[in-house]
């Protein structure tokens, strides 16, 4: 009875096994079954298909059992691979005895598989069966062998490594790669001595520049050198590789030893080094170099100076203000935005005091870029002198002390300026006003207060003040926010359901979806087309699942009472196809004033779904063929039933 | 399979290993590159498969006036003219060389760096022989397939010292790095629990029905699977259509989490370590770090900030952001820290200069090899917990599983011959 059971098991197994395609529904793992049932399909006629997904079970669950029968399927060409998926991640030590026999059975790819994955495995007891292979004259056998002599770096191999080395000019790429390969493991073994004595050697090869960069980087980590002196020989060698080593070290040490004498090397450096060294001096933060980065930023050379200038900013405190206004008002495009990120950056005590000062007594260009500076900073003292600017005849001051006071105006402020610019009413100075206040509104830190403060002035303001006003609720945004405009919406005073209703048409975030289509169904009629409008854009234009997507398209389509919304939606399921929408277009082809809106949509997803779904494409473009009068539509509906077909 | 990066660089070459800063963002004109650049002065730049995620990335690369795009390699003909076709047409010139094979490519002295945006399956493969041939590299996400392709990455890039950015540009993403900010100084209170948006993670270990092969010159079959395992030919795979099998995919958890698992270990400052334990459930994964940091890896349930998003919690606060740039927050007050930003979380363009940079002044990446190859095994990691469908113990320093075979069996898979890693 057991017997039978077995049998009809493994039948079972074989039957699931042998569907290869892509019918069966995603399972987690590769196969299903146990070891005896897999070794079966082994043992068996079974399918190509069968015995690969069985190796890939296999080597999750294998055991010293299964090593027998998959090693015999290391020298077929297709299966070998699959044999070794098996094998090489079974700790069995079978596994390393079948892997050496077969070292000495096997030939070409199946060869140089076997002595990867021995690799893999660290197996050390290998060395001597690949040391011959190493010296062998297949040069692809030879690789190989060479690189895993290389990972499992024991004293005979990598004596063999340093021979390949230096007898096989055409492997010797390999080789150093398996020398750099060895000193590593040297390295984690703590067994230093021995890794630098490895990688000396490479220095009497003749090596690409970039082994040699490799072979310098594993003396150094080594710790046998004295590194800040080796920093110093790379960062004056001619060759760039080895500058650029210098580089690197000037970023790991971390010692004031080192900024010294980073700065020392400024002086000696041409223009091009100097500039790279000079970020590697910000890039450490130590500030006792900032000297230096000071006398390079009056350089003659551009390079130096714009990097010395951005250096400043970060290095630099309220002492470098005067060098970086100087910078900044030169004239030079280039330089002028450097020197304003810096300043803008610029940390230390009295910085904000110093520009404040320099603001209230400065004039043209320096007045233009402070008051960015200030902005960019969100001085908050310097808002008084920012609301002067705002109205400024200059429209790239206007535009700085605009965007100044969106980063500074919080919510303290935030009532008084909004009264000033609802008292400008449609004069040419509310225009930026307004404008800035947007910006405040965007980052108004407490939304529900800030939006108080706009609703609480709808009640007695005009029609003009009230779009105003909730114009900037959009951009303050939230939960308050949102209620405020829905109820403004819903009411019976058109003017404010007017604006409540454009602004929530424009609103910045996906909640206000609900609401809108709350008042698209039941709102004012008056404004309720212009609610669906503005549910429909959320669909399309925000970040959300597919399966949201389609269910509040379904939900658009149902609130929609005219043609040209259903359009709409319609348009909109072409741009997250699914086969959900495809249907949902389906009955619609059918209908006079959508029909072709529908033949279009339904094109248009069937091209994105054809590879997913075939047969609801075909069956679909039949009948976008039997009603579309467009010939274009028609044409590629027929494409895509030719590419089901 | 002991991990081995820059923090043994550290401890074995210099007395004191202080925190590596995060380079500063250096504009090409602040390092004197401003307008015209001199030939000599240009990055050399190839390309390795690009497809249509990576013509987004070139057409980025091709802004920048110090990169000169000279060649690229790709099995498939179409792809490889296309690339043509956009450079050509960029620069005016008819000079763009074509290859099949990336050997020709890798071995020209005169490229110093490449763009990699092949299929996922020769992400860690092409990078490391990139390094081997002495290339900086840009290489689109996922970088690795397995926990073991992952650490091979980043010993690759310690070993030979080249840089390397991951294509996870949301790191030099205005959003996210601030999002990141208020956890790291703390305005967001003591960090309890970070969210990463993922996929629904399953794979399919199904083949497709075999059809005839197209020339080599065509497409190569045989180099398109590289050190995947075997199977016949399909025209779907090479379309795109290897997305979802096992054989050339991560699944879902790291289709996505190669992004957000990434900020999360980055926000939390957990680049250098993995969550301890690792739940499994319907949808994803729940992650424990060994001081008790939840991470949660999810695909449902999100706030519509756009795809990939994150969301950390504190004691104090918390946000929520994603691709839209927009933010949740609270408290409310920590708005005032920052205004609205506007970059996509799809964008490349400030994560690209931040590599051309970092080539130049040879500092670390935002995205380098060491802290996307630990981001990488989290997700992998995970998705062995879910594959198998149980809690698993893991070991970040050696990472290994505690007391489960089978899991430590799924770190790592045989490469095809001859490939190795």
């Amino acid at each position: 009875m057991n017997l039978l059971r077995s049998i009809c098991s493994i039948t079972v197994l074989m039957i699931t096994l042998l569907l290869p395609v892509a019918a069966r529904a995603q399972q987690p793992l590769p196969a299903e079954g146990n070891e005896s049932q897999l070794l079966v399909i082994l043992n068996s006629d079974a399918e190509l298909f069968a015995k690969a997904k069985a190796c890939q079970r296999l080597a999750i669950i294998g055991t010293p059992k299964s090593v027998p029968v998959v090693s015999q399927l290391l020298a077929d060409p297709v299966l070998s691979h699959y044999a070794r998926f098996a094998l090489e991640a079974n700790p069995s030590p079978e596994v390393d005895k079948a892997f050496r026999a077969a070292l000495s059975e096997l030939k070409g790819r199946q060869l140089v598989g076997v002595i990867n994955s021995i690799a893999t495995r660290k197996d050390t007891q290998s060395v001597d069966a690949l040391l011959p292979l190493a010296a062998g004259d297949n040069l692809e056998i030879a690789a190989s062998a060479i690189s895993a002599l290389g990972v499992l770096a024991t004293p005979e191999s990598i004596s063999a490594v340093k021979q390949a080395l230096a007898q096989k000019p055409s492997l010797r790429v390999t080789a150093a790669d398996a020398c750099l390969t060895a000193a590593d493991r040297l390295l984690i073994d703590e067994k230093n001595e021995a890794a630098l004595l490895l990688l000396t050697t490479l220095r009497k090869v003749e090596l690409p520049k970039h082994i040699n960069v490799a072979s310098r980087l594993g003396e150094i980590r080594t710790g046998s050198q004295n590194i800040n002196a080796l920093m110093n020989s790379y960062l004056q060698d001619k060759d760039p590789a080895l500058f650029r080593i210098g580089l690197e070290l000037g970023h790991y040490l971390t010692d004031t030893k080192t900024t010294e004498q980073l700065v020392k090397q400024l002086d000696t450096l041409p223009p091009a080094r100097r500039i790279l060294l000079l970020h590697v001096l910000g890039n450490r933060g130590d500030t006792s170099a900032l000297p230096a980065v000071i006398k390079a930023a009056n350089s003659d050379d551009d390079g130096e100076l714009f990097a010395a200038v951005s250096v400043l900013g970060i290095l630099g405190d309220a002492s470098v203000v005067p060098v970086l206004l100087q910078a900044a008002v030169s004239g030079e495009e280039d330089l002028t935005i450097i020197a304003r990120d810096s300043l803008a950056l610029l940390g230390g005590q009295d910085v904000d005091n110093q520009l404040i000062n320099r603001l209230e007594n400065s004039d043209s260009q320096e007045r233009l870029v402070l008051v960015d500076v200030a902005g960019r900073r969100g001085i908050h003292q310097a808002i008084p002198l920012l609301l002067k600017y705002v109205s400024s005849d200059d429209p790239e001051l206007r535009n700085s002390a605009i965007d100044g006071l969106g980063m500074t105006v919080g919510l303290k402020d935030f009532p008084q300026l909004l009264d000033q610019m609802l008292a400008m009413d449609s004069t040419p100075s509310a225009t930026p006003m307004k404008e800035a206040l947007r910006k405040a509104c965007q980052r108004m830190g407490d939304q529900d207060a800030a939006s108080q403060v706009l609703l609480d002035r709808m009640t007695d303001a005009s029609p003009a003040a009230q779009i105003e006003l909730m114009d900037l609720l959009v951009y303050v945004g939230g939960q308050r926010a949102l209620a405020g405009a829905q109820a403004a919406a819903a009411g019976d005073d058109n003017a404010t359901a007017d604006a409540a209703t454009q602004a929530l048409g424009r609103w910045l975030t996906p909640d206000a979806a609900p609401v809108l289509l709350e008042l698209a169904k039941s709102g004012n009629s008056a404004y309720r087309v212009r609610c669906l409008r503005g549910y429909i854009r959320i669909i399309r234009q925000f970040g959300m699942r597919p399966g949201q997507r389609f269910q509040m398209s379904k939900l658009a389509f149902a609130a929609a009472s005219r043609d040209e919304e259903r359009k709409l939606v319609l348009d909109t399921l072409t741009r997250f196809p699914l086969p959900q929408g495809l249907k949902m277009i389906i009955p619609h082809l059918g209908s006079s004033s959508l029909s072709e809106a529908a033949s279009s949509a339904a094109v248009a997803i069937g091209e994105k779904l054809v590879n997913q779904d075939p047969k609801s494409v075909a069956n679909a473009m039949t009948k976008v063929i039997a009603v579309t009068q467009n010939e274009d539509i028609a044409k590629r509906a027929k494409v895509l039933i030719s590419r089901v077909k | 399979m002991k991990p081995n990066n820059r923090r043994n660089f550290l401890k074995t070459s210099m007395v004191a290993g202080a925190a590596i800063a995060v380079p500063t963002f250096v504009s090409s004109s602040a390092l004197g590159l401003g307008g015209a650049v001199a030939p000599s002065d240009r990055i050399v730049l190839g390309g390795l498969g690009i497809g249509p995620r990576g013509t987004t990335d070139l057409k980025c690369f091709l802004k920048n006036p110090d990169v000169q795009f000279v060649a690229v390699a790709d099995l498939q003909q179409t792809r490889r003219e296309a690339v043509k076709t956009l450079v050509d047409g960029t620069y005016g010139s008819k000079d763009c060389v074509l290859y099949s094979d990336m050997f020709d490519i890798l071995a020209r002295e005169d490229i110093d760096s490449l763009l990699i945006a092949t299929g996922d399956r020769w992400h860690t493969m092409a990078s490391i022989l990139a390094a081997k041939a002495g290339k900086d590299v840009y290489c689109e996400k996922p970088c690795s397939l397995t926990i073991a392709e992952s650490r091979a990455l980043a010993n690759a890039y310690r070993k030979y010292g080249r840089v390397y950015q991951a294509g996870t540009q949301r790191r030099t993403i205005g959003n996210f790095e601030f999002a990141k900010n208020l956890v790291r100084d703390g305005k967001l209170g003591k960090l309890h629990t970070i969210h990463a948006n993922t996929r629904p993670p399953a794979t399919n270990h199904h083949w497709l029905p075999a059809e005839p092969e197209p020339a080599k010159d065509v497409c190569d079959w045989d180099r398109w699977l590289g050190a995947c395992p075997w199977r016949p030919y399909n025209s779907a795979y090479v379309r795109g259509g290897w997305r979802g099998h096992f054989d050339f995919h991560g699944g879902g958890i790291l289709e996505w989490g190669s992004h957000t698992v990434d900020l999360c270990q980055w926000a939390a400052g957990r680049d250098e370590t993995a969550p301890v334990e690792y739940v499994p459930n319907a949808d994803g994964v729940e992650c424990f770090y060994a001081d008790g940091l939840k991470l949660v890896m999810r695909s449902e349930g999100w706030m519509g900030m756009g795809t990939c998003s994150v969301r950390y919690e504190g004691d104090e606060g918390w946000i929520e952001t994603g691709d839209s740039g927009n933010f949740i927050l609270e408290p409310k007050a920590l708005r005032t820290q920052q205004s609205v930003f506007h970059r996509a979380g799809t964008d490349p363009t400030t994560h690209i200069r931040n590599f051309l940079d970092c080539v130049k002044t040879r500092e670390l990446t935002n995205a380098n090899a060491a802290v996307v190859a630990q981001s990488h095994v989290v997700c992998h990691a995970a998705y062995i917990a879910w594959q198998l469908g149980r809690k698993l113990t893991f070991d970040p320093v050696n990472e290994e599983f505690e007391a489960d075979e089978e899991a430590n069996r799924m770190r790592s898979r045989a490469m095809r011959e001859p490939w190795h890693v």
